[in-house]
């Protein structure tokens, strides 16, 4: 082979070097801005005095930064997390029902992070107002089925203490709040969780929550008191101090005679306390609670 | 429209390979030597006829790695006896694994490019197509235990690539395919051997492919996506004589891919891995009178990157996370052998290792945010004596120290969610370990005839804890793993017994069994407990531990068979069962006593004929994968599956040479160990020009 050859093949493999390196599996684009968030309802870093029990409702908007997507909000109180959600969208709009709890003073932060790291976030102080706000109501002896059960419905709303089959309940999902099953995949026997809780499909099968299009979400925590205090509860100050934020599960679970649970339901901002007075542990079993929470409109 | 575009090259090039005429040439016929019976080093790194060594050792030459379809290295090791390919999607698979003689894992296996490592201290995988198969010279298997000169990871075995370098002023060949699946691939290789004996080479490559739907028709979804792939790669080498007696190799590889893992969301890309891999090294040899030696420099970096996109059953909860991960290895090795004298070849060596792993997991859908890190030093000394007691008897002997620290382990979690699962903040130092290993290894050989030779080997291995098991907690597939800083080496005390018969020149036979007992066995168990991570089902706690003892019998056999000036054959087949002795992990929930060990098949079988003609090449690979557990606990076996691959090759003038591959030619249909399908019959052809 001539020089020119080495000439020909230096100048090929230059180029094809030069392409082999420079092309990019990836493509990045980052603008450097942070994506934002407001609060459309009321002024941000401004502040308000509530009592205990007592909501108050954000309206958020968050927007992205034109070139990488949101995917997290966090909405804290204090330093725990209220509402911290992942997605992937170029806006987002979320109404935040916060319900004021016993601290002297609450800080809310709201928090929009985005795909690139960034975050941008916005705060709200609620003090503590003196005095008693609000209603409880009681619902004694409310007997809730599993999900095989053909007795009793399986679908509860709290405002009413209603109970609904499937059926019923997928005409009106918004206005289910708590609902019952055997569980048989993780253990967990007779549960009581919210549609938002991720039942598996085959519970409750055709029809159920995961069809639903709205699901209420509720948190549990699992507390000790006596059956003399949970008689006693009175106020909704009293269900108020029972919750704790940061321990909420999603779940009630292997519930048995004498458990005492205390709720918060988070679309509405209510909180109650629920005791189990009865189990019948199998898919067409069921459970039966007394129940005191939080009236809905009397805030 | 690529399937077409191959279509077509393959229809041009079938008349041509059928009738073209006889033209001029370089004559391709094979050394019937270097097939039955290869001049092999990597066993004990000295040069010996593969019939002489009282070791179980196999090699693939030049030809047959050019002639059998083979589109990445490792798919060549099939061939091997005991060697087990895990590379289910073949060219689109993100993490390819060797298994030897029925031990999973690439960690067991030490891996090296002309006596360059490649197994990464942090996770114990190869960058396989770090490896040019342009490039390779040979293929050199040592089966069995070879820590008493290679220590860390050569547990079950050493496989070595060798490399060619340029002969001529200016030589080199530009490829260009075709395949199914959109696949596309273009590699140029240039090089020159100059007046003054130095050499140079450089070869730039570069793949991409639109790739298939791992999940199968059954269980896919609207997250089911493209496994595809985009990889590129350029080395450079250089070396030659820089004085009497003493030579110098250098090379550089650079290697970037990016990986669909199969499932997309929202992200274009969806979920995938990308490596960014760099290799340097620098090889001393010199020969001094009665000592040859050898230096080995090398420096390995990588960086990961791993995208990862979920959403649960209900489609309200999306997860985005990714994963940043540096990882180095370097090290330094160094041999001697002294000529033979009447007591026999010494030789003699030390080694340095150094790995670090520095992981970045963070989330975007949640605040979580985790960094993992760790560090690895290892130095060993080896001797080893290879005596010739008669004209027919051999013995060699010897064996390796070594010492190793793992130190400034840290595991940090800031901000943690259900969506990794930890309970609050931490900072976790783990502190300083160490530990040592002595590896000897013994065996004779001994020809009863010219015909009949019989050889017995005792050795020993070890592995090392990985980086990632011991400093690393993070979701994976099967649950959530946890660190165990006070991970151990395995070790591997191996026997075994073989003949070699050789009843003509063109025919060689070698079978070889063994039995291992492995301590220390490392193995991942479930702690019983289990986590919630946001999702529908709560995830199990696993860890790796070192669990216990486990035997493993296993029997080998190969046929090297060249009838024909212009014919090779080649046949290998092994079975190989394991079972857990012994159970005394105080962290596993259940006891796994008497269970086998998973993710190996009880039989592997290949057959392989090459016809290396003049104008054509025809190379044919039957492949045989028997049944395998897939879970601890022995409920969960992977059915066995068989393919046949056909790689055909035409010279045409002016250099120029079609070629067409046909992988899993029947169609077979198989899954992994996660249920992910393979791609089914694959075609490809190109073209390849030659100067």
């Amino acid at each position: 082979m001539k020089i020119n050859a080495f000439r020909t093949i230096g100048l090929l493999l230059g180029v094809a070097s030069s392409f082999l390196m420079s092309c990019s599996c990836e493509r990045t684009s980052d603008n450097g801005a942070n994506p934002t968030v407001t609060i459309t309802n009321l002024t941000a870093g401004g502040d308000t005095a509530l009592a205990p029990g007592q909501s108050i409702t954000f309206e958020l908007a968050c927007s992205w930064n034109g070139s990488d997507a949101l995917t997290n909000l966090i909405v804290s109180s204090n330093g725990v997390r209220l509402v911290d959600e992942g997605f992937f969208k170029q806006t987002y709009n979320k109404e935040v029902i916060f319900t004021k709890d016993t601290a002297e003073q609450n800080i809310l932060i709201f928090t929009i992070r985005d795909k690139g790291g960034r975050a941008s976030q916005v705060s709200y102080t609620i003090n503590k107002a003196g005095g008693s706000v609000g209603e409880v109501q009681r619902f004694n002896g409310i007997t809730i089925g599993a999900q095989q059960n053909t007795t009793y419905g399986s679908f509860m709303n709290l405002e009413s203490g209603a109970i609904f089959t499937k059926d019923e309940a997928a005409a009106i999902p918004d206005k289910i709040h708590l609902l019952c099953y055997f569980d048989t995949i993780d253990a967990d026997a007779m549960v009581i969780a919210s549609p938002g809780s991720n039942v598996d499909a085959s519970v409750y099968g055709d029809g159920g929550p995961t069809d639903w299009t709205i699901r209420n979400t509720a948190r549990f925590l699992l507390i000790s008191i006596s059956a003399d205090q949970f008689n006693a509860l009175a106020s909704v100050a009293d269900l108020v101090s029972l919750y704790d934020e940061s321990a909420g599960k999603r779940k009630a679970k292997n519930l048995a005679v004498g458990d005492i649970y205390s709720f918060k339901q988070e679309d509405l901002g209510l909180y109650g306390v629920f005791r189990v007075t009865a189990v019948d542990g199998q898919p067409s079993g069921l459970v039966t609670v007394d129940m005191v929470v939080q009236k809905t409109g009397s805030k | 429209m690529a399937y077409l575009k191959a279509l077509l090259v393959l229809g041009l090039a079938i008349p041509l390979f059928c009738n073209g005429q006889e033209l001029a040439v370089s004559d391709s016929s094979i050394r019937m030597s270097d097939f039955i019976n290869p001049v092999t080093v990597v066993s004990t790194q000295t040069s010996h006829r593969a019939d002489s060594l009282p070791f179980a050792t196999s090699t693939i030459t030049k030809t047959e790695i050019q002639d059998y379809s083979a589109r990445t290295s490792d798919e060549l090791l099939k061939f091997i006896p005991g060697a087990y390919i895990d590379r289910i999607w073949g060219v689109f698979s993100k993490n390819s694994g060797l298994s030897l003689r029925g031990l999973d894992g690439n960690n067991r296996v030490l891996i090296t490019v002309d006596g360059i490592p490649l197994n990464k201290s942090s996770y114990g995988m190869v960058t396989w197509n770090m490896i040019s198969p342009d490039q390779i010279q040979s293929i050199e298997v040592v089966r069995g235990p070879a820590s008493s000169i290679y220590g860390n990871n050569a547990m079950t075995g050493v496989v070595n690539f060798t490399t060619i370098k340029p002969q001529k002023p200016l030589e080199g060949n530009v490829d260009f395919g075709l395949g199914e699946l959109g696949l596309r691939q273009l590699s140029f290789n240039v090089g020159s051997k100059l007046a003054n004996g130095f050499y140079w080479d450089v070869s730039p490559y570069y793949r991409t492919g639109d790739g298939y739907i791992i999940d199968p028709v059954a269980t896919r979804d609207s997250t089911s996506s493209k496994a595809y792939i985009q990889e590129r790669r350029i080395s450079f080498r250089t070396g030659g004589v820089l004085k009497s007696g003493l030579t110098i190799n250098a090379s550089y590889t650079y290697y970037k891919d990016k990986r669909g893992s199969g499932k997309k969301i929202y992200l274009p890309d969806g979920n995938y891995d990308s490596y960014e891999d760099q290799a340097a090294s620098v090889t001393l040899s010199a020969k001094r009178a009665v000592w040859n030696t050898d230096m080995h420099i090398y420096y390995q970096h990588e960086y990961y990157k791993k995208q990862s996109e979920s959403i649960n059953k209900l489609g309200d909860t999306y997860k985005l996370s990714y994963t940043f991960q540096n990882s180095d290895d370097a090290g330094l090795w160094f041999g001697a052998t002294h000529a033979p004298t009447k007591w026999g070849t010494i030789t003699t060596g030390a080694e340095v290792r150094f790995g670090r792993i520095d992981a970045h997991d963070v989330y975007r859908t949640s605040t979580d945010d985790i960094l993992r890190s760790g560090n690895m030093i290892a130095i060993g000394a080896f001797v080893q004596e290879e005596a010739k007691l008669s004209s027919r008897v051999s013995l060699t002997g010897g064996l390796r120290l070594d010492v190793a620290g793992f130190f400034d382990g840290r595991l940090t979690v800031k901000d943690p969610t259900k969506a990794t699962g930890f309970s609050s903040n931490s900072n976790q130092y783990f502190g300083s370990s160490h530990w040592q290993a002595a590896s000897p290894r013994v065996g004779i050989k001994y020809f009863l005839t010219k015909v009949v030779g019989f050889q017995a080997a005792v050795s020993s291995g070890f592995m090392p804890a990985k980086l990632d098991d011991l400093c690393s907690s993070r979701k994976i597939t099967k649950g959530f793993k946890i660190a165990n800083p006070n991970l151990k080496p395995e070790t591997l005390n191996n026997v075994e017994i073989g003949m070699s018969l050789k009843p003509v020149s063109s025919l060689y036979i070698d079978l070889t069994g063994y039995y291992s007992y492995g301590l220390h066995f490392q193995y991942f168990v479930a702690t019983g407990d289990s986590i919630d991570t946001g999702g529908t089902d709560v995830k199990p706690i696993l860890m790796r531990d070192n669990v216990g003892d486990v035997v493993v019998k296993g029997l080998e056999g190969s046929i090297r068979w060249q009838p024909y000036t212009r014919w090779m054959v080649r046949v290998s087949a092994s079975t190989s069962t394991s079972k857990i002795v012994k159970f005394d992990s105080k962290i596993a929930a259940t006891n796994l006593k008497g269970m086998a060990i998973s993710e190996v098949p009880d039989y592997l079988a290949s057959a392989g004929i090459v016809y290396n003609g003049k104008r054509n090449t025809l190379g044919i690979t039957y492949s045989y994968v028997g049944r395998q557990w897939i879970d601890d606990v022995n409920t969960q076996r992977l059915a066995d599956y068989q393919t046949v691959d056909l790689h055909a090759e035409h010279s045409l003038p002016l250099g120029l040479k079609l070629w067409a591959d046909v992988q899993n030619l029947f169609n077979a249909q198989f899954l992994d160990k996660k249920g992910e399908q393979c791609p089914g019959r694959f075609f490809m052809a190109g073209i390849r020009f030659n100067f």
